[in-house]
């Protein structure tokens, strides 16, 4: 037996451990529901604000601006869609520990606890003074309008349209039926065959994500496929975040099982025949055909927000804001939070929920003519699975700089720098759990 | 009546509110379940909110229910002082003195 033999063995043994240890803990992360607060009558406050699209920080915003801002302030949530699907917890759908349907939130409690109106249509287009519905219809005469539409996705090198990545090459960066699709592929690949991953430069959607990824799929490969590999083809020059930690997982923990391939450049994705050729250094023209091929795209703030000249990003491809109140430096009068803007803080839903809060208390102060918190701060934290039964973490605290008008991780936080957990442990997994449900619920209930 | 026997009364009650959001449910580790009174406090306010998505909104429960304690400084300072292997510890790191005691303030008296 050789060693990857031995590894796969080894690994399906785990993989049954490991598996009815996660139901173990599943059986305890649904236990209570979340608390819902009085929504004040006193507040003083009145007027109109218009929240376009509900995810993390769409929904926080909703929420949050009846909640401090009081029965006075009409709050209208306008979302295509009946329910938003998490992305956070969304790679553990293509490991089969969860399914879709649990990480779909609804915006329920949203419309009758706290009494946003939804308005569920599709949006042709905004201005500073309206929004234009796709069937013709106008919604205006509000205060401020609150964009947090998320991202859009580039197509790969080779590629023609984006319904590829619909039907044959699922990038599954936004949790739904590309999801799905990716999972169905896993299972039905030969069992020998390759999973090849494309990871776009930052600044893109969950900077953890594909690492992480990466690992739980290869840990259900190990069970599942002991033949089969994951290549990670990385754009990046290195592993942007949590390295010792990805590093351990791709070189021990999954040794054998993830090929990790830094500084590459894709230069053409066939959709047909799963081909990927890339450059790496000085290597040139490198062909790699994958069983499954999951390209990342690059990402950028939808059209929506470039036909309305929100977009002046120094690349252009994402809406640039004052983060004391995330009002956009285009646009006065419209708000962006969340991946669609240009901050120095990551693209993620912890962190979009706690600009949501730092954006409603600037809107509360501007409605009665103060000026925003000065100081705001905002954190991020986000746990990673590296296995069916083993997470890590990352955290950050973002202080705002009056000199250079950023959000900055202070000197006092490991030199300015992101921590994050020690090692991928048991425990971890159990607190990430906790994690995702009370992050849900401060946010969708 | 035990601190845990209290806590499962809550859990049972609980279940039976849950409605929309069954999954969103944050796991007990001493969640409060009825709604208490906000005073309307909004100082030092948006700086706790950083709290919220996991100790709940208003600290009402995930980790660790901080809503209306008055012993959050403490507990404060005793991570700072601990081992800094948690995740708890290293998001202490990025907040001033002063900040966490703004914190602890705002929790005594939400």
């Amino acid at each position: 037996m050789n060693r990857r033999k031995f590894l796969g063995v080894t690994a399906s043994g785990l993989g049954l451990l490991t598996l009815s240890s996660f139901s173990a803990f599943a059986a305890r992360d649904s236990n209570t529901a979340p608390v819902q607060f009085a929504i004040p009558t006193n507040t003083g406050i009145n007027g109109h604000i218009v929240v376009l699209g509900g995810g993390m920080a769409g929904a926080t915003v909703a929420k949050y601006l009846r909640l401090w801002g009081g029965t006075g302030l009409q709050v209208t949530l306008v979302e295509k869609s009946a329910a938003y699907t998490s992305n956070i917890l969304s790679n553990t759908v293509l490991t089969g520990q969860r399914t879709l349907a649990n990480l779909a939130y609804h915006y329920d409690t949203l419309k009758n606890h706290y009494g946003v109106t939804l308005i569920n249509k599709e949006v042709a287009a905004i201005d500073a003074a309206s929004i234009q519905f796709a069937d013709g219809t106008v919604l205006s005469g509000h205060d401020r309008l609150v964009v947090a539409p998320g991202v859009e996705f580039d197509l790969m090198p080779g590629m023609t349209s984006v319904d590829e990545y619909d039907t044959l090459i699922p990038h599954a960066w936004k949790a739904g039926p590309q999801t799905t699709l990716l999972r169905d592929q896993l299972i039905n690949m030969t069992d020998g065959a390759d999973v090849v991953i494309t990871i776009p430069k930052a600044p893109y959607r969950c900077p953890p994500g594909p690492y992480e990824r990466a690992c739980v799929i290869a840990d259900w490969l190990k069970a599942n496929k002991p033949n089969s590999q994951v290549i990670v083809l990385d754009t990046n020059a290195d592993i942007l975040v949590e390295k010792d930690n990805f590093n351990y997982a791709f070189t021990v923990t999954h040794a054998g099982v993830i090929d990790y391939r830094p500084g590459c450049t894709i230069t053409d994705v066939d959709s047909a025949t799963r081909v990927v050729t890339y450059n790496q250094g000085l290597s040139l023209d490198n062909t790699v055909e994958a069983g499954v091929l999951n390209p990342i795209p690059p990402q950028r703030a939808p059209k929506l927000l470039a036909d309305a000249g929100l977009l002046n990003s120094p690349d252009g491809r994402f809406a640039a804001v004052d983060v004391l109140s995330y009002e956009s430096t285009a646009i006065p009068g419209i708000h962006i939070l969340g991946d669609a803007s240009s901050t120095t803080m990551p693209k993620a839903g912890h962190i979009g929920n706690q600009q949501a809060k730092t954006c409603v208390d600037a809107i509360l102060r501007m409605l009665q003519g103060q000026l925003p918190d000065p100081s705001p701060v905002t954190n991020s934290a986000c746990f990673t699975p590296i296995t069916a039964s083993t997470a890590t973490w990352l955290a950050a605290v973002y202080q705002y700089d009056p000199g250079t008008k950023k959000m900055v991780i202070p000197a006092q936080h490991n030199n300015g720098t992101a921590i994050s957990a020690p090692t991928a442990s048991t425990r971890n997994y159990q607190d990430m759990l906790t994690w995702f449900n009370s992050l849900m619920g401060d946010t969708f209930a | 009546m035990s601190i845990q026997k209290i806590l499962k009364g809550l859990a049972a009650v609980s279940l039976m509110l849950m409605t929309t959001i069954a999954d969103a449910a944050p796991p007990t580790k001493g969640t409060i379940t009825t709604a208490p009174t906000v005073t309307g406090n909004a100082q030092g306010r948006l700086l706790a909110s950083n709290c919220f998505q996991c100790h709940g909104t208003y600290g009402s429960g995930g980790f660790y229910p901080l809503f209306g304690k008055g012993n959050v400084s403490s507990t404060l300072t005793k991570y700072l002082s601990g081992s800094s292997d948690s995740i708890m510890a290293a998001h202490l790191k990025g907040y001033t003195p002063e900040q966490l005691q703004a914190i602890a303030d705002y929790f005594a008296n939400p």
